[in-house]
């Protein structure tokens, strides 16, 4: 793909259109995912806090540049059934990822794999992003209990870096503890030589 | 071991909902394709109930191989 920072990103899959979230993307059923209590679980926010101009004033704060909001779309019908963001530190050549899969329809079906694949493939493609730009490190903190995270995690080859104990107030009570999961080059590479990709 | 295999193999074939036979002696999540995000929940969720006890945020991170399973398993007795 030819891509220049601050341009839409449209990134293709099998199933999926992968690509940078326009306010017109803000649908109602997008808001619904988030006074969805199970949606919303394992991202720690209370349900009704969302609400449509809260989530298209949030697109403000990603510039297609170092910062990225991508929408998951299925390419047939055109229907959003997700959203995956991507934060860049280029001093360190880092990205902080995550993820949500609002349509239940495509939870277990590796739709976090497919999408996420397509992301990481972008960030570590050195046309996209070079020299001072480069990515070499992409991670991401989800909860400890989120089970199905984990899965996405490691089947996409991050590594198990740490684990922060008690590391944020859970909004129910208590705290909650997050891992710490990398990804470099090297094992982006190991995990596609895995699976003969 | 092998006994420690062969019950990793039902956990995971009743987790993932399909025959044991279908589980190679090295299967991970890397290289069987029923494994999905929900059958890992029930993996981790059935290993759990036969150790008794929520398993450490670390050892949960390593459990994606039939191996895996059959070490906590050892590990377990």
């Amino acid at each position: 793909m030819s891509w220049k920072p601050g341009e839409h990103v449209e990134l293709l899959t099998d199933r999926f259109c992968v690509r940078t979230l326009k306010p017109e993307d803000i649908t109602q059923r997008y808001v619904d995912w988030a006074n969805d209590e199970e949606v919303m679980e394992h991202l720690n926010l209370p349900t009704g806090t969302l609400t449509h101009d809260k989530l298209v004033k949030n697109l403000k704060k990603y510039d297609n540049k170092s910062s990225f909001n991508f929408g998951i779309f299925l390419r047939e019908p055109d229907l959003m059934i997700g959203v995956h963001t991507a934060n860049c530190d280029f001093a360190h050549g880092l990205v902080l990822i995550n993820v949500m899969i609002g349509d239940k329809d495509y939870w277990g079906k590796k739709t976090v794999l497919e999408a996420r694949g397509a992301v990481i493939d972008f960030l570590f493609d050195e046309d996209n992003f070079n020299q001072k730009r480069r990515i070499d490190k992409i991670w991401g903190m989800p909860f400890t209990r989120n089970l199905p995270m984990v899965f996405n995690y490691r089947a996409l080859g991050f590594q198990c870096e740490g684990v922060m104990r008690a590391h944020r107030r859970n909004h129910k009570g208590g705290r909650l503890d997050q891992y710490m999961f990398g990804l470099l080059r090297s094992d982006w590479e190991a995990r596609n030589r895995a699976i003969g990709r | 071991m092998t006994d420690h295999i062969e019950r990793a193999r039902a956990i995971l074939a009743s987790g993932l909902e399909i025959d044991p036979s279908m589980i190679a002696e090295d299967a991970s999540i890397l290289t069987l394709d029923a494994w999905d995000s929900l059958g890992h929940i029930r993996v981790i969720t059935a290993l759990e109930e036969i150790v008794g006890r929520e398993l450490p945020p670390d050892k949960v991170a390593e459990v994606i191989s039939l191996p895996e399973i059959a070490a906590v398993l050892s590990e377990n007795e």
